[in-house]
């Protein structure tokens, strides 16, 4: 007994000594850092982050815990996005217990936004969707810690779902994703709308209202399209979505990433604005009065559109989205992430800097598009 | 979904079980299904967590003989922390006869020794250091494989072989292989694993290798497991390409597992099994002095047969970033299971 004791002791003896020789102070560990955001900390076992990391394009969720605002969840996590999901630096869809939802949705996306090298466009971006009265989803800078693991500056960027319609008093009723960068308003060249949108509504599989839609705006002549249009499309909201996104260079936007929505069926379409990654950089054909031809060139075939579309540019870079409005949400922001943004290492960079840089070319950009303002005339 | 969509993997999908379905039957004989598995309940304490958590979780294994040569296997597990039953494994097997076996499905990536077996069949409540490291980089885990297999065994055939062709929905592809030979030296077992894996990362491909060598002896009374591994880091090596220097990390790990099973006389309590682990991981060998030190101590207890109470407290230590003499207890644990096999 003795010596199976010793043989048993003698190992035990082994790790210890290996254990504490390998240090000389055991220190608190480092309580991880918002730097200056609110914390999201996600922890998962092994095998279940093994299973996250083996299902990438499967999108399979599986189970972890997440501690953010000072509460627990258990919740289901896994990996999202269209094309983001071949990055590095990937973003994640939370999906909360039913009983116990997060500022009321089921799902919860922690954005990376990787098309953002200076991590103010979606600030910016929702933030000016929502000035020009465009119905928007509420976002917030975060850092986002892996089982202790810093993976950098994120968004909390609320879902355009059913929750998102139920917190505002709507149906869920039609939506369409436009996808694939493929989302088209024409059926020229044989499009099929399945191929650029996917509908993710009450109606499965229907895009009747769509392809009438489209129908109307490839067939009514200029003058005849306002009125066609009308109970189809809210032309206000639309023309809204395309002077900002004409203002803020929102070129992922044209065809891609946007939504279509409405409540009932008699409802016309209204767009809301998605993963705005990408804004604030010039695009080499979209960077321009007119936006990306596919989206706005039948719309602006019309004279009344392309009055109204006048004034909301003017009204927009005037009142609303004036340069110093939006230098005061570019230092705001930057003010907020300039930390998290420094320690990110897929971008990095002065948040100080990058607000100086994007103030600047903003003002170059207004002065761009007043001058083009003749074009609508 | 990129499986479905790939043309080339889709025609590999369709001709994998068409070979089995078309290796020759020896009869029609009726099938037969066995159901095993197990029941766990706990407490687990994570160092530097404010609580401590219980949790349940059960396997149900199906195994079904379908005829003398073909045999189909799925493992479905549920637990405490989702109130979900998941599918975790299924896959066919073709006994080729003399323990030698060719299966298809999605089973385990059998990389390393802890990975030749079930997680019910080790020492400890979970599996060690090394290979709570190896699994979230895709090194060891599960996917759909092609696998061969020849038992080792100690009469006639000393040499034991797996090989085995892998791949995940992240469209990584991977070819493991292990090979293990009795009674090299003296009363142990020297092994020895390789993979080479096609990984994807954001722009293309990198190719990750890893490495272990394993000694390890199995006796009724003494189990002893020295491990050996190296390779290449893929996701720190991904993140290196995209936004560091684009150098290749490597880790290095290693580990020594003493068990001792003490058979009592008592009705109740049929032995008593203590287990120490001592390991070591260097997640880069550039920056070699960050580490972690693990030393886990354990008790068995077995009551009956298939049922044992474990107690495992596993205490880490990992160099701060900064300054590597320093060390904080991140990761400690301690679990206390309950574990019923049928």
């Amino acid at each position: 007994m003795v010596k199976k004791s010793a043989k048993i002791c003698c190992p035990l003896a082994a790790c210890l000594a290996l254990a504490l020789a390998g240090c000389s102070k055991i220190v608190a560990p480092v309580e991880a850092d918002g730097l200056g955001l609110p914390k999201v900390e996600l922890r998962l076992t092994s095998e279940d982050y093994g299973t996250l990391n083996s299902n990438v394009y499967a999108r399979l969720p599986v189970p972890a815990e997440l501690q953010l605002e000072g509460r627990r969840w258990k919740i289901k996590v896994r990996y999202s996005g269209q094309t983001s999901i071949n990055n590095t630096k990937k973003s994640v869809t939370l999906e909360f217990p039913e009983e116990r939802r997060f500022r009321g949705h089921r799902y919860y996306v922690l954005s990376a936004q990787s098309g953002d090298p200076t991590g103010f466009n979606p600030i910016i971006g929702f933030h000016a969707f929502a000035q020009a009265g465009l119905q928007t989803p509420e976002v917030q800078p975060v850092t986002f810690y892996v089982n202790g693991e810093y993976w950098g500056l994120y968004f909390l960027i609320e879902p355009i779902d059913e929750d998102f319609f139920a917190r505002r008093g709507q149906r869920l009723g039609t939506l369409y994703e436009a996808t694939r960068a493929n989302a088209l308003l024409s059926f020229a060249n044989g499009y099929d709308v399945r191929m650029g949108f996917e509908n993710k509504g009450e109606r499965e599989d229907y895009f009747g209202d769509l392809e009438k839609t489209i129908r109307v705006l490839d067939e009514s002549q200029p003058q005849e399209l306002p009125a066609r249009l009308a109970p189809l499309v809210d032309a206000e909201n639309w023309l809204r979505y395309l002077a900002v996104s004409v203002l803020l260079h929102n070129f992922d936007g044209y065809i891609n990433n946007y939504r279509l929505h409405k409540s009932r069926p008699e409802d016309p379409f209204r767009i809301l604005p998605w993963d705005v990654d990408h804004l604030l950089e010039m695009h080499p054909t979209r960077s321009s009065i007119f936006g990306e031809p596919k989206f706005s060139e039948r719309l602006l075939r019309a004279p009344e559109y392309r009055r109204r579309y006048r004034a909301i540019l003017l009204e927009l870079m005037d009142e609303t989205l004036r340069v110093e409005h939006l230098d005061a949400v570019l230092d705001e922001t930057a003010a907020q992430i300039a930390q998290a943004l420094a320690h990110d290492r897929f971008l990095g960079g002065d948040a100080h800097a990058n607000a100086a840089r994007r103030k600047e070319s903003l003002r170059q950009w207004y002065a761009k598009i007043r001058a083009d303002l003749v074009l609508l005339e | 979904m990129y499986w479905k969509n790939c043309p080339c993997c889709t025609g590999i999908a369709a001709l994998l079980p068409a070979f089995f379905l078309a290796w020759p039957a020896q009869s029609a004989a009726q099938s037969k299904t066995s159901i095993s598995g197990w029941l766990r309940a706990g407490a687990e304490y994570t160092y530097n967590e404010t609580y401590s958590e219980s949790f349940y979780r059960a396997k149900l294994q199906f195994e079904t003989r379908i005829d003398d040569t073909f045999d189909a296997q799925i493992d479905i597990r549920g637990e405490s922390d989702t109130h979900e039953m998941e599918l975790r494994e299924a896959f066919l097997t073709a006994d080729l006869g003399k323990a030698i076996a060719l299966e298809f499905g999605h089973s385990k990536k059998r990389f390393g020794y802890e990975f030749q077996k079930s997680k019910e069949k080790l020492r400890t409540v979970n599996r060690t250091l090394l290979y709570q490291y190896l699994e979230p980089l895709g090194l060891a885990g599960r996917e759909l494989n092609l696998r061969y297999h020849r038992k080792a065994r100690p009469q006639e055939r000393p040499l034991g072989l797996s090989a085995s062709l892998g791949y995940n929905e992240s469209n990584d592809f991977s070819v493991i292989g292990h090979l293990t030979r009795l009674n090299t030296p003296g009363a142990f077992a020297l092994g020895g694993s390789g993979t080479v894996k096609l990984d994807k990362i954001e722009g293309g491909t990198q190719t990750v290798w890893a490495a272990a060598v394993e000694l390890v002896r199995d006796t009724e009374a003494h189990h002893v497991e020295i491990e050996g591994v190296t390779g290449m880091d893929p996701h720190a090596s991904e993140v290196e390409k995209r936004a560091g220097e684009g150098r290749k990390v490597h880790f290095l790990g290693g580990k020594l597992l003493y068990a001792h099973r003490l058979k009592t006389a008592s009705r109740l309590l049929k032995a008593v099994e203590p287990v120490v682990v001592t390991s070591f991981l260097a997640r880069d060998l550039e920056e070699i002095g960050r580490n972690t030190i693990s030393a886990l101590a354990g008790l068995n207890f077995y009551v009956a047969r298939s049922a044992r109470v474990s107690m495992n407290v596993d205490f880490q230590l990992t160099s701060t970033p900064t300054q590597h003499s320093e060390r904080s207890a991140v990761g400690s644990n301690g679990i206390l299971q309950m574990e019923l096999q049928w």
